[in-house]
């Protein structure tokens, strides 16, 4: 029932969508004396996964964006987005290909009503708080998160070709920036979030157990497979997670930073303290289990166990995050260089070296860092009309005081102490913006991984935004953050409709 | 022997014209006053375009006229012309009494152009030459219509490819003047120019379409010739803020015929490079003021409907002496070879005077006309301010037209004492892009 009534809605606001169309002029929602603004958009993304899987996705998404000006010194936004992916509807299959691989995901990713953001902003002189559900976004790079730490990220659809501004999670929070001097451009920003979400990322077991379903998602981060003991038992993590409270005031992030002009560069220093949103798992023990008349027993049996539980905790441990950024641009301008230096001093990882770490997590400092360049270029015969657009970046995450055994990710892969990655993005405009071609190259020098993303936005009138576009990964072995993804290469077809 | 004397006599006049010939350039050409049959009360039409085409030729800039032709036979506008509005001022009170004030204090640099020792108004006001004119109408420093001290503007951006209609965009446009300002407090030399160098700052705020609404960009121009714009934006995509290359300043924007050097239709940097040249001086048609406080007078504001006119704007034309003058930017990187610029020549003595460039035609690399802008209507308050009401950016190459429709708060009376002068820290400061920001 709640199917049909959904399909029927997407089928009413197509054709709302349609009427609407046929009006030649653009105009947002505007009531109680132009005071209250409302704009969105419907918005369909088809994805279609090569080497066989084919429709991956069918995802319909409206979102409702309103934004209230009490008055010069006081205004509230608020952002609603509803998701509705029908390829599980429309690839039901009883039993067959989909419902085999990604039925059991139906229910964790097939829908989603959600308040994204909600907050107030009132300004008393120099001083701006924005108070409630918000995105604070930190940092110069793009692609990577350095400093951009403060909002935990939903991945678990698609999240490769989305800005991170739809993947961010809101989190409830204080921001109060303060002015010290406009004409340096020189500013002091305080954050305190009582609020705690972690990172969603669909990993699920690609050896479900027998009698348990699939629940595998179509980007799902496959987990190593099961291990055994060199005499075949099965050793089997009981993971229990811990998460703190939130709106506690004991689980609270809070830091802050300064921004300031000087000598033509601009500047911030940041600082941040925060719970990962990324668990670390410890190792607090195992338990040996022997099978008998009564099932599974701790009670030793006849030769060794007969089964290995792992009691693994996963914490949120906290942790700090001091650094800058700065641009500054060189020559005619046409080429800006930029920079973000993020050191954790206390950064959790990994470690099989049990002997110095008994609970298998040790804490390094490592520093994250970018440097990168945009550049506007006249290229005549590429484009007559427009200049080309460049941005390069490369990354480099240093972790000081490395030691042997540290590992990162759900495959414990081998953390190095040297891990680089060089991005490239182009694009421009044609036909008068209505062609917007863009390409973006990542690769993990270290792991030795691609990602490719070229997509192609059209703009046509006041509401229509199709886009075209693919991400292809390259790389081998079980090594995030591309070459895990070697098998999910996809195109998509994204349909925008602005009201 | 008198034969000998005609022809010493030749030579001598082609020597003496040879030599001055520089001087000559540089010395401002005589009106050319119109002597044809257009006079005001005349409304050319669609019926009548044809038979006033020879005429039109002579008082619109070409650019113009294909726009203006546009405008009438596809849009079914009609164009009154109007008798020269003599009694609308064409600059502040302030602005005319300081430029009379600091006449003769400023000068020249002959190697660089550069224009020093300037106290404040326009500082030639009777300039002699073209260096001294492009100092005067320099809309960076010049005070009319869309360029006062401070401003605040929203507009609408209809773009049209011929008279099919595309697609819009709506901003908030704010700036600031840093220099010799007299209109409204703070007066004098402001603190980003007496530290930084700093003499205009301006903001743009996208509001509609949703796509892409909260971008904002924020431009600061320096006094020295040789430092580039610095160029800061908000990417809502990003949510973050973001420094632009000066290549931004150069690029249409979203899909428009309107790069941001070419607002007010010349705000691009004077540099060392570059040579101008008079090129005539002739009576022209130009965009008529109408005056008052929109909430007295609404109808100051012309109805333009897109719906019915398409592209064309409702205006109504003047005829009055302008100057004609080239700019070359002498820089193959540069998106123009070179802009030439049409400017109010009313003497700054007379209540029109302001030295405003009313419209521009910006040349492409190759030497070909490519883009033209200008102002379609102006409105001055009873204070002495103007602002347009409509503006036009054209492509030539490739017919394309986007026209801007707004209004100022220059031109409410409400506005004007909220909004003006601008809150430093809201308008013009990257903190408060974020304080806007979504």
């Amino acid at each position: 029932m709640k199917k049909k009534f959904k399909l029927i809605l997407i089928f009413l606001l197509g054709v709302v969508a349609i009427f609407f169309q046929a009006a030649p002029s653009y105009g947002r929602f505007t009531f109680f004396d132009d005071k209250l603004l409302v704009d969105g958009y419907l918005q369909n993304q088809s994805s279609f996964r090569l080497g066989g899987a084919g429709l991956v996705s069918f995802e319909n998404m409206f979102r409702i964006d309103a934004d209230y000006k009490f008055s010069r010194n006081l205004s509230f936004y608020g952002s609603w987005r509803d998701i509705y992916d029908a390829v599980w509807d429309i690839r039901h299959d009883h039993g067959e290909f989909w419902d085999n691989n990604y039925g059991g995901s139906r229910d964790r990713l097939q829908n989603e009503d959600r308040l994204r953001e909600m907050y107030g902003v009132l300004v008393v002189n120099k001083l701006t708080l924005k108070l409630g559900l918000q995105q604070i976004v930190w940092g110069e790079a793009v692609g990577l998160r350095l400093m951009d730490v403060i909002n935990p990220l939903d991945m678990r659809r698609q999240f490769n070709v989305r800005d991170y501004a739809d993947t961010r999670r809101g989190l409830t929070a204080l921001r109060a920036t303060y002015d010290i001097d406009p004409v340096r451009n020189w500013f002091a920003e305080f954050v305190w979030v009582p609020d705690f979400k972690k990172d969603l990322l669909d990993v699920s077991d690609p050896n479900p157990m027998f009698g348990t379903r699939n629940i595998n998602g179509p980007w799902s981060i496959p987990l190593p497979p099961a291990s055994f003991t060199p005499w075949g038992a099965p050793v089997i993590p009981v993971i229990t997670q811990h998460k703190p409270t939130r709106y506690s005031f004991n689980s609270s992030n809070y830091g802050g930073r300064m921004g300031i002009e000087l000598g033509g560069f601009f500047i911030t220093l940041n600082y941040f303290h925060f719970f990962n949103h990324n668990p670390s798992t410890e190792f607090h023990g195992s338990t040996p289990l022997w099978f008998g008349p009564g099932g599974p027993s701790p009670i030793p049996g006849a030769g060794p166990p007969d089964l290995i539980l792992l009691d693994l905790q996963q914490r949120f441990l906290r942790t700090n995050m001091v650094g800058g950024t700065f641009n500054k641009p060189l020559g005619d301008g046409n080429f800006v260089l930029m920079g973000e230096f993020a050191l954790y001093p206390d950064e959790p990882m990994g470690s099989l070296d049990t002997s110095k770490h008994p609970d298998m997590v040790a804490r390094k400092a490592r520093l994250h860092a970018m440097i990168a360049f945009d550049y506007k270029r006249w290229i005549k015969w590429l484009n007559p009309d427009q200049m080309i657009s460049f941005n390069g970046q490369v990354f480099e995450f240093w972790t000081i005081h490395h030691e042997w055994g540290l590992v990162e990710g759900p495959y414990n892969q081998k953390l190095p102490q040297s891990w680089t990655a060089v991005s490239v993005k182009a694009n421009t405009d044609y036909c008068n913006g209505r062609v917007s071609p863009e390409c973006v190259v990542l690769y993990d020098v270290t792991h030795s991984g691609w990602e490719f993303m070229p997509k192609v936005t059209f703009k046509y009138g006041d509401h229509w935004r199709p886009a075209i576009g693919a991400v292809i990964f390259q790389g081998s072995g079980l090594k995030l953050p591309f070459n895990v993804m070697n098998r999910k290469d996809e195109f998509y077809v994204q349909i925008k409709y602005l009201f | 022997m008198s034969n000998k004397k005609v022809i010493l006599s030749i030579l001598t006049v082609f020597l003496v014209i040879g030599f001055s010939g520089t001087s000559l350039f540089a010395q401002m050409p005589p009106l050319e006053k119109y002597q044809g049959p257009i006079k005001p009360g005349l409304v050319i039409t669609k019926d009548n375009w044809d038979q006033y085409l020879p005429e039109l030729k002579k008082l619109l800039p070409a650019s113009k006229l294909i726009y203006n032709e546009f405008g009438v036979k596809e849009g079914g506008i009609t164009i009154p012309i109007v008798e020269y509005s003599k009694k609308y001022p064409g600059v502040s009170p302030a602005w005319r009494e300081a430029s009379f004030k600091h006449q003769g204090t400023a000068s020249i640099d002959p190697k660089t152009h550069e224009l020093l020792n300037w106290q404040g108004g326009n500082p030639f006001p009777h300039p002699k030459n073209c260096s001294e004119l492009l100092w005067n109408s320099y809309t960076l420093y010049n005070r009319t219509a869309g360029g006062h001290d401070d401003h605040r503007f929203y507009a609408t951006f209809n773009l049209f490819d011929k008279n099919k209609y595309q697609k819009r965009f709506s901003w908030v446009n704010q700036e600031r003047r840093y220099l010799n300002r007299v209109e409204m407090p703070p007066f004098g030399n402001l603190e980003p120019y007496r530290k930084d160098g700093i003499v205009f700052k301006g903001t743009i705020m996208i509001t509609e379409p949703q796509d892409v609404r909260g971008f904002i960009l924020l431009r600061h121009k320096y006094w020295d010739m040789t430092k580039p714009d610095d160029v800061f934006s908000y990417i809502p995509a990003l949510k973050r803020i973001r420094r632009l290359t000066g290549g931004d300043l150069t690029d249409p924007l979203l899909g428009s015929d309107a790069i941001p050097d070419d607002f007010q239709v010349f705000q691009q940097k004077i540099t060392p490079e570059m040579t101008w040249r008079m090129v005539a001086q002739r009576e022209m048609f130009y965009p008529q003021f109408t005056s008052g406080w929109l909430e007295e007078n609404p109808d100051m504001r012309p109805k333009y409907d897109m719906k019915k006119t398409g592209v064309g704007f409702p205006e109504k034309l003047e005829i009055r002496p302008a100057w004609i003058w080239e700019v070359s930017t002498n820089n193959p990187d540069y998106v123009y070879s070179k802009r030439v610029l049409y400017t109010n020549a009313v003497p700054l003595e007379e209540t029109p005077g302001s030295f405003m460039i009313f419209w521009g035609e910006n040349y492409d690399q190759a030497g070909r006309l490519w883009r033209s802008n200008g102002y379609l209507a102006i409105g001055v308050n009873p204070l002495g301010f103007h602002h347009l009401f409509g503006y036009l950016f054209a492509d030539a190459q490739k017919s394309h037209y986007s026209l801007m429709d707004g209004w100022s708060s220059i031109h409410s009376k409400k506005e004007f004492s909220e909004y003006l002068p601008l809150d430093e820290g809201r308008a013009l400061t990257i903190q408060g892009l974020l304080r806007e920001a979504r």
